[in-house]
């Protein structure tokens, strides 16, 4: 098990783009964005929100073999940094849970702004709908920043 | 053989989605079967069913596709710059290259993004992945308007190539390379820098668009965006420079740059985000290079590369063939008020005019005998055959680097000076303006 520090945590949970990875049942990779990544007290495991129009062929993997990879980045500085491990909930999100991934959307929404990302791309980002709630435990975390150490375990 | 099913959406429909502008997803699977996500700084469009992707970082992505236990497949999630549109596409790995024209051009526009800001050596490409798309497909969104490619009817282009090719001199065909592009591709701000004797050096004799000019800027060949460019002979399109430059920085951790502050600086944008850089080829001779900038994010498109590639083409070939001078003649008077004070430097041919500079080497040189003429026989009319005759020029025999030359000289005048000016009077042929009395000075050894 991988235990997320309080910078690291702090550095997920800011205005980074986050995408997550499955493995289909036909063994093919699946990816999509994902919103709102939340460390979960005891830095071990961590939800993210999928748009709900868009998650199934990424949720079928979790639903076949549970595998996830969860891949966040800083738009400016481009840190980058991926989580494996497996998911241990998939279900709907609150209305406190909708609007933390609002407070996301925003956050994210500035950051791709510093870079000289219009908003008529900013807007396709996501939708306009529920999302789908996944939990997952993280068991492995990696560098992901371009350069010499990308790939290196943290 | 069995025919392959055709793509949902095909690749050529959502060509935007691979200029690079934006970033790319990239999902493989591990042979533990877990899945490894990460970012892709650009995915290249090879043709209709295979695309490609530059290996420098990823470990795991490697491993994955390459990986022959399992059936190396591959997602990946391109968008459209235009409207944010994503496209996913599923494919498999089919090779890997490490040479060839591919490799080369991918290589280049790596080094390019870090030669753009004087540093080198950041990013080192391994490989280039080719892979087969077995679908693409549309990732539902709220607002999938496309955006219509820029498209540019065959009829303008073969009238900017017609202008091109039929200039009568250098000046004006390289008005008309600048104001092409401007027409076909919108480039509101470019400049052209021809190569020196050498194949050296390169120095700006046109531009379009900037506060200064920039004429008789000078950069080695191999150093920075453009003279990488001129050393692999190749064309660069970067379309959103900011992002390159934190990806490279990011990339480097420290940054160091290695570049020196040039006497005059390049044509240049504050806030540049796209350049098209292009060599102006001519039988596989460098004539020299065009440089197209924009303010803009994904200013230049792929198709611009084409249509750049035919301009430069037509002008580096026209250049060849734009060397011989006529001749006819007349005078002109000069005017009078304190003296303009001329210092020259024999060892780098440097003219200081009041104690600012103004130009170096051959343009140098050529002023210098031309005021020198002026003052010793009173002439203010003088030949480009004359000028490639004197022996105290010592004028390579190149047959268009005179003119160009000349263009540089009447240009850095034009900026520098009202006191002296460089005016065509014929083909072939220029008169010396001088509206002050001058005083010449040669420093260091006499120069004759």
């Amino acid at each position: 098990m991988f235990q997320i520090d309080d910078e690291l945590k702090e550095f997920s949970e800011a205005g980074v783009a986050a995408n997550v990875g499955s493995v289909g049942p036909d063994g093919r990779p699946q990816s999509g964005a994902a919103w709102g990544p939340r460390v979960h007290e005891g830095g071990t495991r961590i939800t993210v929100y999928l748009d709900g129009p868009r998650a199934e062929p990424v949720l079928a993997g979790f639903r076949a073999n549970g595998r996830i990879a969860l891949t966040i980045a800083d738009p400016v500085s481009y840190r980058s940094v991926q989580f494996k491990g497996h998911v241990t909930h998939i279900g709907d999100a609150n209305e406190a849970e909708e609007q933390w991934v609002e407070r996301h959307r925003n956050a994210f929404r500035t950051s791709v702004a510093l870079v000289g990302e219009p908003p008529e791309v900013v807007r396709n980002r996501w939708m306009e709908a529920p999302v789908v709630r996944v939990d997952f435990d993280v068991e492995q975390a990696f560098d992901q920043t371009p350069g010499p150490n990308a790939g290196m375990p943290l | 053989m069995t025919a392959l099913r055709p793509l949902q959406v095909p690749l050529e429909d959502i060509t935007a989605c691979f200029e690079g502008v934006l970033p790319s997803l990239i999902c493989t699977v591990g042979p533990d079967g877990m899945p490894n996500v990460t970012y892709l700084s650009i995915v290249h469009r090879v043709d209709e069913r295979h695309v490609a992707l530059s290996r420098q970082f990823f470990k795991k992505t490697e491993e994955n596709l390459q990986n022959p236990a399992q059936s190396p497949l591959v997602q990946l999630g391109v968008q459209d710059p235009g409207n944010g549109r994503v496209f996913s596409l599923d494919a498999h790995y089919v090779r890997t290259e490490t040479s060839g024209p591919l490799f080369e051009r991918m290589r280049t526009h790596l080094d390019a993004v870090a030669a753009s800001e004087g540093m080198s050596n950041v990013f080192h490409l391994r490989g280039v992945d080719i892979c087969e798309v077995d679908e693409c497909v549309a990732v539902p969104c709220d607002f999938p308007e496309a955006t219509p490619p820029r498209t540019v009817a065959l009829e303008r282009i073969e009238a900017a190539t017609r202008r091109v090719g039929m200039a009568e001199d250098l000046d004006e065909l390289l008005q008309a390379t600048l104001e092409s592009c401007r027409d076909l591709v919108g480039a509101e701000h470019g400049f052209v820098m021809l190569a020196d004797e050498t194949g050296r050096r390169l120095y700006t004799v046109a531009s379009m668009g900037y506060g200064d000019s920039g004429a008789g800027s000078e950069i080695e060949v191999g150093v920075g965006l453009v003279g990488l460019a001129a050393a692999r002979r190749q064309l660069v399109r970067l379309t959103h420079v900011s992002r390159d430059l934190h990806y490279a920085h990011a990339a480097m951790q420290t940054v160091a740059p290695d570049q020196q502050a040039p006497d005059i600086p390049l044509p240049g944008l504050p806030k540049v985000q796209s350049q098209l850089v292009a060599p102006m080829l001519a039988h596989r001779h460098l004539a020299g290079m065009l440089v197209l900038q924009s303010e803009s994010i994904g200013a230049f498109q792929a198709a611009d590369e084409c249509l750049v590639g035919i301009l430069c083409s037509q002008a580096a070939t026209n250049m060849t063939l734009l060397s011989h001078d006529h001749a006819p003649a007349e005078a002109a008077p000069a005017a009078a008020t304190t003296s303009l004070v001329v210092k020259y430097y024999p060892d780098d041919e440097s003219v200081f005019l009041d104690n600012e500079y103004l130009i170096k080497g051959v343009a140098g040189g050529i002023l210098w005998r031309l005021l020198r003429t002026y003052v010793e026989e009173g002439r203010e009319e003088f030949s480009n055959r004359e000028l490639r005759l004197d022996p105290t020029l010592d004028l390579p025999d190149i047959k268009d680097n005179l003119e160009a030359r000349l263009i540089l000289l009447r240009k850095r005048l034009e900026e520098r000076t009202d006191a002296l000016r460089v005016e065509k009077v014929a083909r072939g042929r220029f008169r010396l303006v001088v509206s002050r009395p001058i005083s010449l000075q040669a420093v260091g050894e006499s120069s004759s």
